[in-house]
């Protein structure tokens, strides 16, 4: 029998100083497993919301120019999510409802008139796809949907909207939303991660040899052939393997893809449970190989389920919401948050794409004109958007990319979590910024 | 080699999970007879009442009452574990027990609505969303083979081993077991005995929910806590069972273990650089392949040795007359359904275009389980096959109609064909088992392919275009409000169920039909006759299949896309529940449960009208297949799965009254 596997030093010395510097801080850390405690030593710590609400920002994302209550004609927006099965999201109907409360009571809404949400949720089946799309048409008070991310009845949605109205897209997954017809995605997601993970695993991270684990949900499969064919593309090594969506057995992947041997291990996880098992795999192999996981696993659940966040590199397409944050966005949607959103609501996971979006919607439909609201206007208004994103890159473009060209940016930042509440910033910034 | 033997450990513990099921499903079938492909939903339960209790609530079926506090791990496992021994005794005491005298199919059938039911228990309090389960075993990593191998899997192993070891002797060596074998063996030499088969089948179902529920909490950290994985885990523990022909609970252990083993090698070999990938993915659904050919060679291996326990009831399905009227039924229905089509909001318009969709899915059970008393549990499969070379051959080939939905009902015929070649070998429960693998392996390994499969979001399908004119869904049409789904589409789907339902209506009149009927009554008096037994039999899987075909054209259409979830397992339960409520063997039965189906006419005006959740709709399906089942006459008149093993009916006198002839205006009547 031999002990855990050990790097080759040529493996080690690939791995450059920044993976080391991560190891190190890595090492004698530990993550403390299976702690259910709400007072676990890192919930919530140094992460007291805001309570003063910057109105100025507030202004600026969402292009209001008025203040106070709203008080005029409701504005239908639609809300597509996926909530309920599997994969379910409910954070980002919270976080939209959220902003659109802010909206109605503090910057007069849209031109005056309240911004009221049609919620429709996809569960786990293509038929709730298609009934949304048809749901949405159906109302003609509705001349814009959001829609929050899908990796279920996207095709089935896409085929019964058919362009006929503009879909503002939170977060876009691979497959119809980065092509489909009249839809801005503000959020490029896993995608972004397509075009920005390699950037950062040569340049920030000089990685040569990637371990990739993902469970064998369709959607997620696609994220991680995406994800995995841009590393590849960039000349590095990329040893991926799959396991059975159920299952919260990550032990084995984990050895099947010698992520003991290689420089960074990239866990395709996008669920808390998912999150969760992977951060006990990680502990339990005593591997101190860096992680980097989605942003989507820097969430209160996962840190109320182990105790403090995991000790890995979280990427995101929206600022990291613990992280240090000078542009002010980040103190803006927490102050507003713990006033318009339920006690103890979630903040990460996909709440900040559902809070940005509606803001950016806000201003679409500023521009748009409020008064005489038509889909060709609001569709025209929704093409120009260029920001600012709420917690997003500083710009977007639409049709930058022709061949995703729903896609308003590809911009990823990375940030490493070293406990007790500490986070840095390893991208310095954005990375794969439109140009 | 060290790493072959390291991923034969690290599979133990999933293996331990088949292991303990396989075990349950032997502790089943030897104290009632039934193949309970419930087991792991009673797993499930159990996994889940621990955690409620660890959350400090107690799982009650429409309640979670607060307990003021989460218990301690002892306690809420043993108060998990009996709360699972409690739901195994009112299983038996429920539903069991009315199912002493039924034929294996319909207990198979009943316990697929219990599966059915306790799922929609789950996913109502809980949703579908995953869990993280709550660990009850301790220990850390062992190093050992260059990898490390967490100290869990090998308790979890340990304790699949002992159970099996102590049952083993229970039943050798204990009056509770000798007696339970006796009664296995022959249950009326039994009662002339003194012995209560009943009170044996009680204690035995108990034990076995308790094991269940026991494993299931044990091993509820290595899989994710939620309605689906732990209920399907029988599948592989199917196969475990089988090996161990219901009977030797150590062959069961072992083979479990060995299921997990062969699971975890089949990932592990996926990461070599020889093994075959699809478009550079690992292919999904690998194991579920395995299991699938694990369980076809067990059952053509031992398939005439497996204990046939009720085998040798002939009794009779309900009846299927054969219609007299066709033609003027027929032209009033499509006249309102039309005219529905027309002017109903566009909800619930959608909602009769699912329900067409689906009578014709329930047709293809009325030919199969209906007229010839066989159950697939790959139903939309077949569907899903059909939908996906539609798509395929579109996106591809640009081919549109009629020949993409030509050669996918073709496909789906074919496929129909090939799964049914087993039927030569393996009859009625058995087949049904065999089904129920072969879904799955498809639905995973198939659907979920990237590079033949659906892909990650669908497999997009463009609409049907004839001469200019969009006749799909997002089509236009001067009528109907102009919103999506076009009436025209409707009226399409209306046609090709009204088509379907007078070529079902007449097949059953047919000589074709009567001989379906004479199979279905008493397969040897069939045979007797001169009518080819295996020969109806595949020709029945063979139009079912291609009217499934059907229902996967219309299906993909529908969507403008093809998602392997619309055709996955759960689906055909719910399918095979709600035509058997609705009457498997009529074309009436077909309609009602069209109806009833998930997005039909019900669902809609359930969940937009009423504002109940569509799951009530699964929970409706489970328990309404169980009181079909065990109250309704017809419960004990489910056909044999196939002749007698020699040596056993002539000694046991069937415990039910067998019907004379099959009822209805037609009798059957054999060609000589």
């Amino acid at each position: 029998m031999s002990a855990i596997p050990q790097r080759s030093p040529g493996t080690t010395r690939r791995s450059g100083l920044v993976a080391l510097s991560l190891a190190a801080g890595l090492i004698g850390g530990g993550l403390s497993a299976c702690a259910s405690d709400d007072s676990g030593p890192g919930a919530g710590r140094g992460e007291a919301a805001p309570t003063t609400i910057d109105g100025g920002l507030g202004r600026t994302v969402s292009g209001a120019a008025g203040s106070g209550k709203a008080t005029g004609a409701p504005i239908t927006l639609g809300l597509i999510n996926q909530q309920g099965g599997p994969v379910s999201n409910p954070e980002f109907t919270v976080a939209a409802q959220a902003a659109a409360g802010y909206l109605n009571a503090e910057l007069g809404g849209v031109g005056g008139r309240p911004v009221k949400l049609e919620v429709c949720n996809i569960v786990s089946a293509e038929s709730q796809g298609q009934r949304c799309g048809q749901q949405m048409l159906a109302n003609d008070e509705i001349e814009l949907v959001v829609q929050g991310g899908l990796n279920v009845g996207t095709q089935s949605f896409h085929a019964t909207l058919a362009g006929k109205k503009p879909d503002l897209i939170a977060v876009a997954n691979p497959g119809p939303d980065v092509s489909a017809k009249n839809a801005f995605a503000l959020n490029a997601s896993s995608l972004a991660g397509k075009a920005a993970t390699p950037i950062f695993l040569d340049t920030k991270l000089k990685a040569r040899t990637v371990a990739m684990i993902a469970d064998d949900n369709p959607g997620n499969q696609e994220i991680a052939k995406s994800i995995k064919e841009g590393i590849e593309a960039r000349g590095m090594t990329v040893k991926l393997t799959t396991y059975p969506s159920g299952s919260a057995d990550l032990m084995s992947p984990m050895t099947a893809v010698g992520a003991g041997n290689a420089d960074v291990i990239m866990p395709i996880a996008v669920t808390p449970t998912a999150c969760i098992a992977m951060a006990k795999a990680y502990e339990q192999s005593g591997i101190k190989i860096p992680l980097s996981a989605s942003g989507l696993c820097a969430s209160d659940t996962v840190r109320k389920a182990l105790g403090d966040l995991p000790k890995w590199i979280f990427s995101g397409s929206l600022l990291n919401i613990h992280a240090p944050d000078p542009t002010g966005h980040v103190a803006f949607y927490r102050a507003v948050m713990a006033r318009y959103a339920p006690k103890g609501a979630e903040l990460g996971i996909n709440a900040p794409a559902g809070f940005a979006a509606v803001l950016a919607a806000a201003k679409i439909l500023h521009a748009a004109g409020p008064d005489r609201l038509t889909v060709e206007k609001v569709s025209k208004a929704a093409r120009a958007y260029t920001g600012p994103l709420l917690m997003g890159p500083p710009k977007l473009r639409f049709g930058s990319n022709p061949q995703m060209p729903a896609l308003g940016a590809q911009a990823v930042h990375y940030y490493r979590y070293e406990g007790d509440g500490k986070w840095v910033d390893v991208s310095q910034g954005w990375i794969n910024l439109p140009s | 080699m060290d790493q072959v033997i390291l991923f034969i450990l690290l599979g133990l513990g999933p293996g331990a999970l088949y292991a303990g099921l396989a075990q349950s499903l032997v502790l089943t079938h030897r104290g009632a007879g039934i193949i309970n492909v419930s087991a792991g939903a009673m797993a499930m339960w159990g996994a889940y009442t621990f955690y409620g209790l660890r959350e400090g609530h107690l799982l009650l079926p429409f309640f979670y009452p607060d307990l003021g506090g989460p218990l301690g791990v002892a306690p809420a496992f043993v108060v998990a574990v009996l709360l699972s021994a409690l739901l195994g005794a009112l299983i038996d005491v429920a539903v069991f027990a009315w199912l002493r005298g039924s034929a294996p199919l319909a207990k198979l059938v009943a316990s697929v609505g219990l599966l059915l039911t306790v799922q929609a228990v789950i996913v109502l309090r809980f949703g579908g969303t995953g869990q993280t389960a709550p660990p009850v075993l301790a220990g850390g990593g062992i190093h050992m083979f260059g990898g490390t191998v967490p100290a869990v899997r090998l308790e979890v192993m340990a304790i699949a081993v002992v159970i099996g070891v102590a049952l083993t002797a229970a039943y050798r060596y204990t009056r509770f077991g000798l007696a339970t074998r006796a009664a296995q063996e022959d249950e009326a030499e039994a009662v002339m005995s003194g012995l209560s088969p009943r009170g044996l089948s009680l204690l035995n179902t108990t034990f076995a929910g308790a094991l269940a529920g026991a494993v299931g909490i044990l091993v509820a950290p290595m899989t994710q806590l939620d309605p689906t994985t732990l209920a399907l885990a029988v599948v592989p523990a199917l196969g475990a069972a089988l090996i161990a022909r219901f009977t030797s609970f150590t062959v069961a252990a072992l083979a479990g273990l060995g299921m997990g083993a062969l699971q975890s090698v089949a990932l592990y070999l996926q990461t070599l650089s020889w093994f075959p990938t699809s478009k550079g993915l690992p292919m999904p659904g690998l194991p579920d392949v395995l299991f699938f050919i694990v369980i076809a060679a067990a059952l053509m291996w031992r398939g005439n040795s497996l204990p046939g326990r009720g085998g040798h009831i002939e009794p009779r399905l309900p009846p299927a007359p054969a219609p007299r009227r066709i033609a003027r039924p027929t032209a009033i229905l499509v006249a309102i359904g039309a005219v529905a089509l027309l002017v109903l909001p566009f909800d619930l318009r959608q909602g009769f275009v699912n329900t067409l969709i689906a009578v014709i899915a329930c047709l293809s059970l009325v030919v199969l389980t209906g007229y010839v008393g066989q159950v697939s549990l790959a139903q939309f499969a077949f569907a899903g096959l059909s939908g996906l070379v539609v798509s395929k051959l579109g996106i591809h080939l640009g081919l549109g109609l009629p020949w993409a939905p030509l050669l996918g009902i073709a496909a789906a015929a074919l496929f129909g064909l090939v799964d049914v070649l087993p039927a030569m070998r393996v009859r009625g429960v058995h087949l049904a088992i065999l089904t129920l693998a072969a879904a799955v392996a498809l639905q995973n390994f198939g659907f979920h392919n990237p590079s033949w499969g659906a892909g990650g979001l669908g497999s997009p399908v463009s609409s049907p275009v004839v001469f200019g004119v969009n006749l799909g869904p997002s089509g236009s049409f001067p009528l109907g409000g102009g919103h999506p789904p076009s009436p025209l589409f409707g009226l399409i789907c209306l046609a090709v169920t009204a088509l379907m339902c007078v070529a079902v209506a007449n097949l059953r009149r047919s000589g074709l039909g009567q001989r379906m009927l004479a199979v279905r009554s008493s397969e040897r008096a069939a045979a007797a006759a001169g009518i080819s037994v295996p020969g109806i039999k595949v020709t029945a899987f063979v139009i079912s299949a291609f009217i499934m075909g059907v229902v996967g054209v219309l299906t993909a259409y529908n969507f403008g896309s093809v998602d392997p979830a619309n055709f996955g397992i759960v689906n055909t339960l719910v399918l095979i529940a709600l035509a058997y409520l609705g009457g498997i063997s009529v074309i009436k039965g077909a309609l009602i449960g069209g109806m009833l189906m998930s997005g039909g006419v019900a669902a809609t005006i359930m969940e937009d009208y009423i504002g109940l959740p569509a799951d009530y709709l699964l929970l409706f399906a489970g328990v309404s297949l169980v009181l079909t089942v065990t109250t309704t006459p017809a419960a004990s008149r489910w056909p044999t799965a196939g002749p007698a093993r020699p040596g056993t009916d002539r000694r046991r006198p069937a415990p039910t009254p067998v019907e004379p002839e099959p009822a209805g205006p037609e009798p059957a009547r054999p060609r000589p």
